[in-house]
């Protein structure tokens, strides 16, 4: 069961990488991102093929990385982040 | 400490996928209670006492922020979850949260990370727990200088580990062989010098005692303290007794709970220790028009031991505490106890003063009549029923009344 992540929750998170606030990706965010996870473009910054498309993902202020979201819990690990350069490019 | 016996990436990945490797996992959703024979009666006698003798030593009241790190199945966050906390449960193993979210339901806060990069904000928890999870990270320091980093101040951090001999213990060498787990002695001593290098600004060690037989006991509050004639033990000898029996009982007692604070840690109005307020000035006319609100200005000092919160955390209310203003009759027999609530700006620690205004509403009567001050934490307790001193303003009510006399006190 997915349940969106509470805005009051969302307010005290931040990147682990850079410590920039995070904000729910926008669905033209996600929409761009999982067009290219469809087309085998992104990886994780540990390397990995995202091959899920993200239902939900938090991203930073800049929109420079993507952390994803998994029934409901944020995934804040630097390694499963997606730099959003990556995605669009690879 | 033992040497570590994997590297710091291996072990990271280990317990990443810790539970995918775990098979039976019927007793993730029971801890601490039995479930599959995963635990024994003691071992959950023991879960038990910890969990009590961790919400012992918070300060902080229902509605406060709790950082649950390394939470596993999040048992102890549902717990303080059930006392009215709020919870942010963090794991490093997605597979447990998703334990944990099922068994607390939806609204709960959780999130995947690191504990020695741990993605919340500055100052934005009242306070950390840690239940037996700090030991597995292998750059643990790092760990407790975030926890410093992510409390507020005055905030605490609770941490219980597995002391000396836990890495050389059979089911230690087993979790290490079978899950490529860390297992690492922490005993309090060395958690209490790596609180202080942290930036902590005290850190004690208080014991959970086990008895013999199984026998669990968590000591403070010592029951023969507490069942003793108040009228013979005052308060404070009564802490004194209670240090040096926990300095002693610190000699051998198995397991211990260390408290790291970040400043002064003030127990706040949700769950207050003394309350007091002292009126340090009110401006307020004597002579009031009926028809007509009228100005009031009040500095107020914090002379107790309760840290005053000017929001409660939660939508319940509880702990808010706020300027009350009763109306009374000439005979001093209250007419209207909420008359008026006047909010605080901010948070105010002991030893400050805040300064309050607003307008009293009009009476709509003439004659004699009084009006009585008194701070208020909402759902707990007005100030004047734990022995703060209330204040009354005798005031006239009549037509055309213009500019009275100010009281000022």
């Amino acid at each position: 069961m997915r349940m969106p992540i509470e805005e009051a929750f969302c307010r005290i998170l931040i990147c682990p990488a850079t410590r920039q606030g995070l904000e729910k990706a926008s669905d033209f965010h996600l929409a761009g991102l999982n067009r290219a996870i469809g087309g085998h473009r992104v990886r994780t910054q540990g390397g990995a093929l995202v091959e899920q498309p993200l239902q939900e993902a938090l991203i930073t202020k800049d929109g420079a990385r993507i952390y994803p979201v998994r029934d409901g819990i944020p995934v804040l690990l630097v390694e499963e982040s997606i730099v959003m350069e990556n995605a669009g490019q690879r | 400490m033992v040497e570590h016996r994997y590297s710091e990436g291996s072990t990271r990945e280990a317990e990443k996928a810790h539970v995918s490797r775990m098979g039976n996992t019927d007793g993730l959703m029971s801890k601490p209670f039995l479930s599959g024979g995963s635990l024994s009666v003691e071992i959950a006698q023991v879960e038990i006492a910890i969990f009590s003798a961790m919400v012992g030593c918070l300060p902080v009241g229902p509605g406060s922020l709790v950082l649950d790190l390394g939470s596993g199945p999040c048992w102890v966050s549902d717990w303080l979850r059930k006392l009215k906390y709020r919870t942010c449960s963090m794991d490093i193993c997605f597979d447990m949260l998703r334990f944990g979210l099922r068994r607390m339901g939806p609204g709960s806060w959780a999130c995947v990370a690191d504990m020695a990069a741990i993605p919340l904000s500055d100052n934005s928890v009242d306070a950390v727990v840690c239940h037996a999870a700090l030991h597995h990270v292998p750059d643990w320091r790092s760990a407790i200088a975030e926890v410093y980093r992510v409390l507020r101040p005055g905030g605490v951090f609770v941490v219980q580990e597995p002391g000396r001999g836990h890495s050389k213990q059979s089911e230690s060498i087993a979790q290490m062989d079978q899950f490529g787990v860390l297992e690492q002695d922490m005993p309090p001593g060395l958690l209490v010098k790596a609180c202080r290098a942290a930036g902590f600004s005290r850190a004690i060690v208080r014991p959970v005692a086990e008895l013999s037989h199984g026998l669990i006991r968590v000591l403070p509050p010592y029951a023969f303290f507490r069942d003793a004639p108040r009228l013979f033990i005052h308060k404070n000898i009564r802490r004194l007794l209670v240090s040096i029996v926990e300095r002693l009982l610190n000699l051998w007692a198995p397991i211990h709970l260390v408290v790291a604070m970040k400043g002064t840690p003030y127990v706040d109005s949700s769950r207050p220790d003394v309350m007091v307020a002292r009126f340090r000035s009110i401006d307020f006319r004597t002579e009031l028009n009926p028809a007509c609100p009228t100005p009031i200005r009040v500095s107020v000092h914090n002379t107790g031991l309760t840290r005053w919160l000017a929001e409660a955390c939660d939508d319940s209310g509880l702990g808010r505490v706020r300027l009350g203003v009763s109306r009374l009759d000439e005979n001093r027999k209250i007419v209207d106890l909420d008359f008026l609530r006047l909010s605080l700006p901010h948070d105010v620690n002991p030893g400050e003063t805040v300064e309050l205004s607003g307008e009293v509403p009009p009476l709509a009567m003439t004659g004699r009549a009084v009006i009585r001050l008194d701070m208020v934490s909402e759902g707990v307790c007005w100030f004047s029923d734990k022995g703060s001193r209330p204040v009354y303003l005798d005031v006239q009510v009549r037509e055309q009344a213009g500019d009275g006399g100010c009281v000022c006190r």
